[in-house]
């Protein structure tokens, strides 16, 4: 049994998803210490699900502190009747991939209609939504996954909510592999995805292509950030304050699978109308 | 004539690729009993009860159809109505991608057959 003590933050960065992705490589029980932890972003109980549905093995948590402790139950990470009083969490959710409608239906209750959405214009909720929706079919089309887990957090401060789906099985590079002859790497894979247009169903005759392009074009618009990690590769899109800032990153462990990370602005072009919102994308 | 999204595929959620399937089946339906009558009208496929749309339905019901007609003819024959803005937006989506994918790629065949 290998003993593993968590590091002081687990965070939305490349430096959490390169230690945690590390957690998938044991292939034997392990005990996750928490002694030293002291912040966890609420989304990341969405990874440490997967590393647990990962894994034959046993994984134990120990020395939880008390706040974080909190955090896994408000999230449902942890079994728990307690209720989120805060009302600032997504909780975790395993749904099945023939489930599409369902998850659908789930995002339309759990996610749009927290009580924390309830300020934010329909048009901007639906354009939220459909980019959660893309992303399942994607994972339904593209992979042999049979679960998606997801989970989210809402920061009141920041105005913000973020909110990860993640699946187990094939990588970016598994299902793209090689294009025009060429082997992409592992972080070309996810940058070929997400160009519009680029689809691997294009092979067989069918159409396909646009969903993850929606993404990026939907998260920029909101000023947003978007993080996609899958196998080695580590693709951070970071649109904040109107800028745009991106990252390619090479991760040294390979997570089996791959994550999406979204935060969205709650803040952003919600006084603007339907058509306005609609033309800045 | 008018096509009730809603009421062909049995829900107001049109994100799944079998749905969107059914609804292509229904468009071609009405194409060939229309050739069969020997008049041609507009289709109007209406989405005003649909709540939800993905790109996926959109591929296989409408980008499909530029595989087996053409550009002209979809444009001139099948109007999508009713859509909320999102879904005008991942229409246009698939859309530019059937243009590309099968259009042109038509294009490139019949200029390496000549």
């Amino acid at each position: 049994m290998i003993r593993e003590m968590l590091p002081q933050n687990l965070k939305n960065d490349y430096r959490t998803y390169n230690y945690l992705f590390g957690l998938f490589c044991y292939n034997e029980d392990l005990v996750l210490d928490y002694s030293e932890v002291k912040f966890v972003e609420g989304n990341i109980c969405v990874i440490l699900e997967l590393l647990k549905e990962n894994s034959e093995h046993e994984i134990i948590e120990e020395n939880i502190p008390y706040n974080i402790m909190g955090l896994f139950k408000r999230n449902k990470y942890i079994n728990s009747v307690k209720t989120d009083n805060r009302n600032t969490t997504i909780e975790i959710k395993k749904h099945f991939i023939d489930e599409a409608e369902e998850f659908a239906l789930y995002i339309d209750e759990r996610v749009l209609g927290h009580t924390r959405m309830n300020d934010i214009a329909e048009v901007h909720t639906e354009l939220i939504s459909s980019v959660y929706n893309e992303i399942f079919a994607n994972v339904e089309q593209h992979t042999e996954s049979e679960i998606v887990i997801s989970g989210g957090q809402f920061y009141l401060n920041r105005k913000k909510m973020t909110f990860v789906i993640g699946n187990l099985t094939k990588t970016f590079k598994e299902v793209v592999g090689v294009k025009d002859r060429k082997e992409f790497t592992e972080i070309e894979c996810v940058k070929w995805a997400l160009k519009q247009g680029n689809s691997t169903k294009k092979d067989s005759n069918l159409l396909g292509g646009s969903g993850l392009s929606i993404l990026e074009h939907i998260i920029s618009s909101n000023n947003g950030v978007f993080i996609i990690a899958s196998g080695k590769a580590f693709y951070y899109a970071d649109y904040q304050n109107g800028g745009e800032k991106i990252v390619e990153k090479e991760l040294c462990h390979s997570f089996p699978g791959s994550i999406v990370i979204i935060t969205v602005d709650l803040t952003e072009n919600l006084v603007l109308s339907d058509e306005e919102m609609y033309k800045t994308l | 004539m008018r096509l009730d999204v809603k009421e062909i595929i049995s829900s107001d959620i049109a994100i799944s690729k079998d749905r969107g399937k059914i609804l292509y089946d229904r468009i071609v339906r009405e194409l060939k009993e229309q050739d069969e009558k020997g008049s041609k009208e507009e289709i109007l496929v209406d989405f005003s009860e649909v709540k939800k749309t993905i790109t996926t339905f959109f591929n296989e019901c409408y980008g499909m159809l530029y595989k087996e007609y053409d550009r002209d003819f979809i444009e001139k024959y099948i109007r999508l109505v009713n859509l909320k803005p999102i879904g005008e937006l991942q229409l246009k989506n698939v859309r530019e991608n059937a243009l590309s994918f099968f259009v042109d790629s038509r294009k490139e065949v019949v200029a390496h057959d000549s």
